[in-house]
């Protein structure tokens, strides 16, 4: 049985890499006592696949791995069973069941589905910071010099960026939204996440991720304020959930059943 | 949500932040305002090696039971880490609520080994806490050491304010009952100590004085005061089914070195091998149930989550049930993909069994640790082992389809001559023989035999501590002997030789038997700059030389000069059980090149017995036998 489990990395845990996040997991795995399938030989793993790493420091309500497990389980048990086992800033949010893969079929994992991601950032010093995320979504296109593993190329950030909204004394702002995303600012906060996630004022941004075209969050930073010929303030780092494409719309991944 | 104490901006600028962070799965949380006594536990090296000792989660989980304590740990920042906690005048902190260790009630530190001693100083600084125990005032912890260094803690004697002797299941309430009477007598850290001297197994350095004669030995060793007494007996715990045992033990998240279930079937070890300091200060061996050791491995196992179990002890082939226990490991756990790590096993028809239902065998290695190459040379250390053991469970394990062989020896040994360095190169090639004795179709490509040497270095409370340790360029002679030995052999394209560091062996030397007057050199070392000296890459020779120069400390002194029996050695006061008549009886033995049979066989009276435990209160036959005598007095390979 395919199952799809979205979790949030918070407090201390966000300075966990992703080789021991998916360390941990394997081990809460044991803990819950999850009938988990086992890839055959002398060294034996689960059958596990993580989805899109977090840069360290980073804190995420919207992180996720696909697993198998060798009998069903209810979505709820799942749920429950996992999070009795977490530690302290580690905790699942949702369960999904997967349809099984179709004899022959490619076997597409929640890492591969990935097309989007949507992040809070909130940042120290906010004076300057709504033009300059007007000025920069305003323009049609913005190419910078990305590094790759090999060199470098370019890179059409105006493009990789969606939505853009502002979080401010409470109240949000929308600064421009193409409409791939299946959510605005004031969803992701309002109705699936809240806003006291969020103590400080912040920028919400709909980016493109995933193998296709990824623009890590901090890259986004870096090209709004060297556009707007400002320094990038202080910041951290929130992700909000993971998307892929569903009917022409990004959506959450857990509501891609495949 | 725990606050952190360092800021994401040092945390992002040192390799692995997790270190310092905590919040690991089934550490110890509690409101500390609700505890009266805060004990913060170090391990006094990088958190990876730290996280993977046993000792410390037992102590900590023994201690956190306690309602009015809360237990939490510290580890070295790493070099990294060191540098910006110096350059920024941060404090060192605990891992669990993040709290200065300064703040704590006790600060304890365990010794595993000598060349940790700098990072003890290291984190006493880090912290705030005045690096003498005699420099301390009633607002710093009281600073605590134990572990098998505090069987000589001389060297360090200074910067302890008391080490506790022995095994800590066993006295440490105690202490804390004593600590918390005191206080709310309003009595001073003076009164706590002077106290703390009459429990059984705490030494207060500060209550006992040394002179010396002329030439640096020890004139007069003893108490200042008529109350503290003259010996102190190490604690031990004499029934390990019934003591502390961390059914929950903390999860790192970080690879640690040992990442596993760790499982200590027994304690002790009825070898006698007589270079061996386990062996002798752990005595007298003392089992642990096997239906307690399965119940404890199912409930660590479920609370971990950890995919491997491994079996701890000096020599589990003596562990009377171990098939039993094996057997059932196996068989309850190979379905849910948990591996059995095999501890250090004799190799016969059963072992190399168990091992194929666990390994590889086309990946795996066996292993022998015939420690020296001549039996003459086996008979001195009193290492049972025969070159008939090792040619014949290497044949066993050729036939089983093994081909690689890992050999431990040590070069250096009282009475070495150039026979015994030559006996290593000829037992491998007699191993690499064997091999092409089975037939061709049943070989597994090559054989592949790696030797491996260290540099024996004699430690307190064995038959060894009176020799003189090899001097180095001798030691580096054996080495190339060895080295050109195995060169002209027929298959030393077959056999591989590695050595280790010979300077740090050297300086490991001088702290095993060590007295007060190193106090200085090491912390001059350490103001110098020298910290992690177990790490080869930060060990810095060339500072510590000079250092020793400048106070006298030579290494003729430490380490080269034979002492003479009647000479009173830095750490005679401490009781052990096993008495220095024996332990002299056994260098006498040594010398003659006799073996004396191990516990189970006959009794050889070291002096253990007082204790009335363990193998000392097993049932024996008319002849003196142990009933539970397994007729094997080969040794353990490992």
């Amino acid at each position: 049985m395919r199952v799809r489990v979205r979790f949030s990395k918070t407090g201390s845990s966000r300075f966990l890499g992703h080789l021991d996040i998916m360390r941990y997991f394997q081990k809460a795995f044991r803990r819950a006592e999850l009938p988990l399938a086992f890839s055959v030989g002398y060294h034996p793993h689960t059958l596990l696949s993580f989805a899109q790493p977090l840069s360290l420091s980073y804190t995420s309500c919207g992180e996720y791995f696909d697993m198998e497990l060798k009998e069903p389980v209810d979505a709820g048990e799942i749920y429950k069973r996992l999070n009795s086992v977490m530690c302290e800033d580690i905790s699942v949010n949702r369960v999904t069941i997967l349809p099984d893969y179709k004899p022959n079929a490619k076997k597409i994992t929640g890492m591969a589905l990935i097309t989007g991601a949507a992040y809070t950032v909130s940042l120290a010093e906010m004076s300057g910071v709504k033009e300059a995320l007007q000025n920069f979504y305003a323009q049609k296109s913005y190419v910078i010099e990305k590094k790759t593993k090999t060199g470098t190329r370019d890179c059409d950030l105006r493009a990789g960026v969606h939505a853009l909204a502002l979080y401010q004394d409470g109240k949000i702002t929308e600064i421009g939204n193409n409409g791939m995303f299946s959510y605005t600012g004031q969803d992701m906060l309002s109705a699936m996440y809240g806003a006291n996630l969020i103590a400080d004022d912040a920028v919400i941004v709909f980016l493109d991720a995933g193998s296709e075209q990824n623009i890590p969050a901090e890259l986004f930073l870096q090209g709004v304020f060297t556009f707007a010929g400002l320094d990038v303030p202080k910041h951290t780092v929130h992700r909000m959930d993971l998307f892929g494409d569903l009917n022409e719309k990004k959506v959450p991944l857990w509501m891609i059943e495949s | 949500m725990r606050k952190l104490f360092l800021s994401d901006e040092i945390l992002l600028s040192v390799e692995k932040p997790a270190r310092y962070t905590g919040g690991e799965v089934n550490m110890a949380v509690k409101d500390p305002a609700a505890c009266d006594i805060r004990f913060c536990m170090c391990f006094p090296d990088v958190y990876e090696v730290g996280m993977s000792h046993l000792g410390i989660q037992i102590l900590y989980d023994m201690f956190n039971r306690r309602s009015d304590t809360y237990c939490e740990r510290v580890y070295s920042p790493w070099v990294d880490l060191d540098k910006i906690m110096r350059e920024k005048h941060i404090p060192l902190f605990s891992l669990e609520t993040q709290t200065p260790i300064k703040e704590f009630d006790f600060l304890g530190i365990t010794l595993q080994y000598e060349m940790c001693y700098t990072n003890i100083l290291q984190v006493l600084d880090l912290s705030g806490i005045p690096l003498r125990s005699k420099d301390r005032g009633e607002d710093d912890p009281i600073v605590v050491g134990g572990g098998p260094c505090s069987y000589n803690p001389e060297p360090i004697a200074d910067f302890f304010d008391f080490f506790f002797i022995g095994e800590g299941e066993n006295g440490y309430d105690e202490v804390l009952d004593l600590y918390k009477e005191n206080r709310a007598n309003g009595g001073t850290r003076k009164d706590f100590l002077r106290k703390l001297s009459h429990i059984p197994g705490m030494y207060v350095p500060s209550l006992y004085e040394v002179s010396y004669n002329d030439d640096g030995t020890i004139a007069k060793f003893g108490p200042i005061y008529d109350d503290v007494p003259e010996k102190v007996e190490k604690r031990v715990a004499t029934d390990l089914n019934d003591t502390y045992y961390p059914e929950k033990p903390v999860v790192p998240f970080l690879q640690v070195i040992q990442d596993r279930v760790t499982l200590e079937i027994q304690r002790g070890c009825i070898r006698g091998c007589r270079f061996c300091q386990a062996g002798m200060i752990y005595r007298p061996i003392r089992a642990r149930d096997v239906n307690w050791l399965k119940k404890t491995a199912d409930k660590m196992l479920k609370s971990t989550g950890h995919e491997e179990i491994t079996l701890s002890s000096l020599s589990s082939s003596d562990y009377a049930d171990l098939q039993e226990l094996v057997c059932h490991l196996i068989d309850t756990y190979q379905g849910e993909c948990i591996n059995v790590a095999l501890p250090s096993l004799r190799i016969d028809a059963f072992s190399l069994d168990v091992m194929s239902k666990v390994q590889d065998v086309n990946k795996s290695s066996i292993t022998f640790a015939p420690e020296a190459g001549t039996q003459r040379m086996r008979n001195v250390i009193n290492k049972g082992l025969t070159t008939e053991d090792i040619l014949g469970g290497a044949a066993t394990a050729f036939e089983g389809g093994w081909n690689k062989v890992k050999l431990y020896f040590m070069l250096g040994l009282p009475t070495e001559t150039e026979e015994d360095t030559k006996g290593i190169a000829e037992l491998a090639e007699q191993i690499t023989e064997e091999y092409y004795k089975i037939p061709k179709d049943k070989r597994h490509g090559k054989v592949s035999v790696t030797v491996s040497t260290s540099y024996f270095i004699p430690k307190p409370f064995t038959p060894f501590q009176w020799v003189g340790m090899a001097p180095k360029e001798e030691f580096l002679n054996h080495q190339r002997l060895l080295k050109a030995t195995i060169q002209q052999q027929l298959n030393h394209k077959s056999i591989s030789y590695q050595w280790h560091d010979s300077d740090t062996s050297v300086m490991e030397g001088i702290f095993a038997r060590g007295d007060r007057k190193l106090c200085d050199v090491i912390e001059e070392a350490y103001k110098r700059g020298c910290i992690y000296d177990a790490w080869t890459e930060h060990f810095r020779y060339d500072v510590w030389q000079e250092i020793m120069q400048k106070h006298g400390i030579t290494i003729e002194f430490y380490n080269l000069r034979e002492r003479k029996k009647d000479e009173i050695l830095p750490w005679d006061f401490i009781d052990i059980g096993v008495t220095k008549k024996f332990l002299y009886r056994e260098y006498e033995r040594a010398q003659r090149e006799e073996i004396t049979p191990n516990c189970r066989r006959r009794c050889s009276g070291c002096g253990a017995a007082k204790f009335g435990c363990g193998v000392c209160t097993e049932p024996r036959d008319e002849f003196g036998t142990s009933l539970l005598y397994d007729g094997k007095d080969t040794g353990v390979n490992g």
